[in-house]
């Protein structure tokens, strides 16, 4: 049920930083018409449910959902992505129970594949991970304060980051479609070329990954290896996910070369294996006997990501000198994994997950295209 | 008089479970089954063994078991629940020294609470006040915990042991009739 307040036009927004709603930025009143416009665009009614934590019996309404788009700045014609973007948080598969409390303090980075990225504008080129571009920054912001406003993520209440990052601002960006025959995300993922689908992932802040001389396809990835083998990256060593955010040089040296993404996502998955004499070097101790002790290899090796199928290839980015990104997940693949869903159509009703989510087929990652069906 | 503008709230009145009372405590008797549910933090399983060594030195303990969760950011389920009050009768749960693994020890100690089986659990002092919140959506305010000084993962055996000698008094406190009944106090 909606449930309103009055406020000191005069001094709206000093008043909704005391109430505690935003994020540390000013944000828009949430008046009754500008959420009715989202609710509007997103085809919903606004006691529909559009995610549920479970363990904690809380679940989100589009009519919250709304509200909190609009505090963030978003369009009524992003409120769809962001609908589909809450539906990815709240996936027992990203485990936002663990994710939005976690002293790791990890951002909720999302990627847009498809379609409807280009269509409201996000951007997917120069700049794609920074700021200037209003739908990736109020998509990823409208999210992060659903989960301070609703599902408690604040300091003083279930957030304990030790640190945070920055990323939890927002970490929101579109896919740059790859050339053929790479696939972009979502295709990769099982879903249809013409879906848009929202991918979340709980990580680090991106990292950039520069090489600018060298036109060779394996010293290229062994520059992507070098960012990826990090002890002090908690995954590191248990094995977790990472997004591989690939600049068009990079992208095409490796395309040039004949690689496909399975093949790019093979050697990284198996060249950043990290040896326990790298791992005590850098001052970490094994963890044993505990939930995250993991055993090394017969080469004495230990995963930085669990496999192959943990490893997220997506191109973005504008030409420059040779730039592209390494964004790691903060946390071991074990206990959070990324998310997806798709970007609901008009008219098509929200898709019913129940109560265990929608999972991913993750075999169907492995797969060569070849042997892929649409899902 | 100032202009008003009306704004529909975003945030969610919290979802607080009705108050209700801690498992009765019962005497110490001939000796408690105790079990403890390690969550598998570093040092977790370490630190609880010695605290039920050291509670066994002011009550009799029958028996001491132990059980591992494969990960310390799910509590344990309803089912599993269900297995542990059918043999143990007494629950000591831990780790909990960060955000959500706090949070998911405190709901086991609380969840076998509801079925009868006097428990507590172990937190580091940094995360007391994060699972006090917590203790309150669950419907226990103000539970009652062994708190012990934060960090705990990188300190050694010498240390953990000094640890559980600390807080082996309060968890004979917390477990038998011997216990404060804070659900009464507030």
């Amino acid at each position: 049920m909606t449930q309103t307040i009055d406020l000191d036009a005069e001094n709206v927004e000093e008043a909704l930083f005391e109430r505690g709603w935003t994020d540390g930025l000013p944000v828009v009143p949430p008046t009754p018409e500008r959420v009715q416009a989202m609710l509007v665009a997103g085809e919903l009614e606004p006691d529909e449910v559009v995610g549920t934590i479970a363990s904690r019996g809380i679940s989100v309404t589009a009519e919250l959902a709304a509200a909190n788009a609009v505090m963030a700045g978003a369009k009524p014609e992003y409120f769809p992505v962001i609908v589909a973007a809450l539906g990815a948080l709240m996936d027992p598969t990203l485990n936002a129970h663990m994710t939005l409390t976690s002293t790791g303090g990890p951002a909720t980075c999302l990627i847009v594949s498809g379609p409807m990225a280009a269509a409201i504008g996000m951007n997917a080129r120069h700049n794609a991970l920074g700021s200037g571009n209003r739908a990736n920054a109020t998509i990823g912001r409208a999210v992060r304060l659903v989960a301070m406003n609703v599902l408690g993520a604040r300091i003083g209440k279930l957030d304990a980051s030790s640190l945070g990052n920055p990323g939890k601002y927002t970490l929101c960006f579109a896919e740059s479609e790859p050339k053929a025959p790479w696939e972009p995300l979502r295709v990769q993922l099982g879903y249809h070329e013409e879906d848009t689908v929202v991918v979340a992932l709980a990580t680090e802040s991106p990292r950039q990954v520069a090489n600018h001389l060298n036109g060779d396809a394996e010293g290229i990835l062994r520059t992507f290896v070098s960012a990826m083998r990090v002890p002090a990256n908690f995954p590191v060593g248990k094995g977790g996910q990472c997004v591989v955010v690939l600049g068009p040089e990079h992208a095409g040296a490796l395309l040039e070369a004949g690689w496909s993404q399975l093949d790019v996502r093979r050697f990284l998955a198996r060249e950043s294996r990290i040896s326990v004499r790298d791992m005590e070097a850098a001052g970490q101790i094994l963890e044993k006997g505990s939930a995250f002790e993991t055993t090394p290899d017969a080469a004495g090796m230990l995963p930085t990501v669990e496999s192959f199928e943990d490893v997220l290839l997506v191109t973005a980015g504008g030409e420059g000198a040779g730039w592209s990104a390494y964004i790691p997940s903060f946390s071991p693949a074990k206990v959070s994994r990324a998310s997806s869903r798709r970007v609901k159509r008009p008219g098509e009703a929200l898709p019913d997950c129940g109560p265990e989510g929608c999972e991913i087929d993750w075999t169907r990652f492995q797969m060569p295209a070849a042997e892929r069906t649409p899902a | 008089m100032n202009a008003k503008i009306t704004v529909v709230r975003p945030d969610l009145e919290e979802a607080i479970a009705a108050p209700t009372s801690i498992a009765a405590r019962r005497p110490v008797g001939n000796g408690a089954r105790l079990l403890l549910i390690d969550n598998g933090k570093p040092k977790a399983r370490d630190l609880l063994q010695m605290i039920a060594e050291e509670l066994g030195h002011l009550v009799p303990l029958r028996s001491v078991e132990t059980i591992s969760k494969s990960t310390a950011v799910f509590p344990i389920t309803a089912e599993v629940a269900h297995d542990i009050a059918e043999r143990a009768d007494l629950v000591i749960a831990g780790l909990g020294d960060c955000g959500a693994c706090s949070a998911c020890s405190l709901h086991d100690a609380i969840q076998m609470e509801n079925l009868g089986i006097p428990s507590t659990v172990v937190i580091s002092d940094a995360f007391v006040g994060h699972i006090a919140k917590f203790a309150s959506n669950l419907g226990m305010p103000n539970y009652h915990s062994l708190v012990v000084p934060h960090p705990v993962a990188s300190r050694d055996e010498a240390h953990l042991r000094r640890l559980a000698v600390g807080v082996a008094a309060p968890a004979r406190d917390q477990l038998f009739e011997t216990a404060k009944v804070f659900a009464e106090a507030t």
